[in-house]
């Protein structure tokens, strides 16, 4: 494809003079009187239709074709065709973006990987500095203060990268439940440590979902961190998962100190928190995620009287073994 | 096992640096190697029992160090450490017989006693209680 014929203007001038110099192979005389000549040969042709040319509207693309008819010992005429090829041009661009996008996604792993490694080695030698401090030592509340501040860098890190993954791209069709089940199985040592009883309660049929499973665990991950995180006296955890409709409803419900009504409005935002090590990013994320897979999140809570999570996607209809 | 004997394989410097000062101040034989050649290299020297692999070493990676180990030296304990939690990175160590995986950055109590339970199982081993090769704990982390 010549670049160069791109951004012409569309006046006729211009136009025959790209004509000129694109179909110059073969010359053909179809018709004496009057005097007709066709040159043959095969070009694209971009013709950008905005006037002021400045406008983001894509130019039409034309494939032209001439072509000659002969027969009775002479040309009959030509055969010009204009094949619009718009729609392709339009898809191969959304092709190269879709892969400068996966050169972001590469690019943000690699930087998150630089930054984790001097944040392991800091962390490492602290855990060192603080061995050789006694027990009774005041500073160790500042070797303690760094190792969280830089698990929080690292946590930072982490939710960074997931948000340049591109979302609702790919998928597979999952059971929610199930994996409910994983990130529950995960959490065990955590709730057996802090005296949470986690109560899990499943519809009879749940549908399948179609959606990245491991974004979906990522979701299930930072609510229920949330709920433990709410909870440092220990308490109930109730998580439900049934099929309604045409969707399938998560709730996922903690006996925490709720959410103040001056935050409602706020937690979905990026890095508001109400926690000392939050990153504020873990619902700006997951809501990110069910939206892009067409699904919602919401919740509903009383300050003192904890919170539920109400995750609703829609379900598929597809077979799944 | 008289005193366990841990490579550390990993190309950072203050991550390698700080890895066999804290396993050394804890009792473990230790030594470092900078990538795989050399990883593989000093195996033959300093015959460890036990190796710690990062997953992103330059030239040779994590998973195709594990394979040449799994080669050489299938008696060897190997544990793979990433900054990536990815799930399938992590059953795919599992598959190719290393038996933990820590993703970094960890707590080096996590690591002293995922340490703490492989030696015992290679000490079972030494003595014919169980029988230890990356083939036959395939599938299974001792984490």
């Amino acid at each position: 494809m010549d670049d160069g014929l791109q951004g012409r203007s569309n006046d006729f001038v211009n136009y025959a003079r790209v004509y000129e110099e694109t179909f110059t192979e073969n010359i053909h005389s179809i018709s004496d009187d009057p005097p007709i000549m066709v040159k043959e040969g095969k070009h694209l042709v971009f013709i950008k239709t905005a006037e002021d040319g400045e406008s983001e509207d894509e130019p039409q693309v034309f494939d032209v074709t001439t072509s000659l008819v002969e027969g009775f010992g002479g040309h009959l005429g030509a055969i010009i065709t204009y094949e619009d090829k718009s729609e392709r041009e339009k898809l191969h661009k959304n092709v190269s973006k879709l892969k400068d996008l996966n050169t972001v996604e590469e690019l943000a792993a690699s930087a998150v990987h630089e930054i984790k490694n001097p944040i392991f080695s800091i962390r490492g030698f602290l855990r060192l500095l603080e061995n050789s401090l006694t027990q009774d030592d005041k500073r160790r509340e500042y070797t303690r203060i760094m190792i969280a501040e830089l698990d929080r860098l690292s946590k930072l890190a982490d939710d960074f990268l997931m948000l340049t993954k591109s979302q609702g791209k790919k998928g597979d069709y999952v059971f929610a439940d199930r994996i409910l089940m994983e990130v529950l199985k995960f959490f065990e040592p955590r709730f057996d440590l802090i005296g949470i009883s986690c109560h899990f309660e499943t519809g009879d049929e749940i549908a399948p979902v179609y959606i990245d499973a491991d974004q979906l665990k990522q979701v299930f991950i930072n609510i229920i961190q949330n709920a433990i995180d709410a909870m440092p006296a220990g308490g109930n955890i109730y998580v439900g998962v049934y099929s309604k409709n045409k969707d399938v409803i998560i709730e996922i419900k903690d006996e925490g100190s709720g959410i103040k009504k001056e935050d409602e409005g706020n937690i979905f935002k990026p890095f508001f928190t109400t926690k000392e090590n939050g990153t504020g990013l873990g619902l700006f994320i997951s809501k990110r995620i069910i939206r892009s897979y067409r699904g919602t999140i919401e919740f509903k809570s009383e300050e003192g009287h904890g919170a539920t999570f109400i995750i609703k996607i829609p379900a598929s209809s597809a077979v799944v073994e | 096992m008289e005193r366990c004997k841990v490579m550390v394989v990993d190309d950072q410097l203050w991550v390698r640096t700080m890895l066999l000062e804290a396993l050394s101040s804890s009792g473990y034989l230790t030594f470092g190697a900078a990538n795989g050649r050399e990883a593989l290299r000093m195996m033959h020297m300093e015959k460890p029992d036990i190796a710690l692999i990062d997953m992103t070493i330059p030239g040779i990676d994590g998973f195709a160090l594990l394979a040449h180990l799994k080669d050489e030296k299938p008696e060897m304990a190997t544990i793979l450490m990433s900054g990536n939690s990815d799930e399938d990175c992590i059953r795919r160590a599992r598959k190719e017989g290393a038996c933990g995986y820590l993703v970094k950055p960890f707590d080096m109590e996590e690591l002293k006693s995922l340490l703490a339970r492989i030696s015992t199982t290679l000490d079972m081993a030494a003595r014919g209680e169980v029988r230890w090769t990356m083939d036959s704990r395939e599938g299974q982390m001792i984490s």
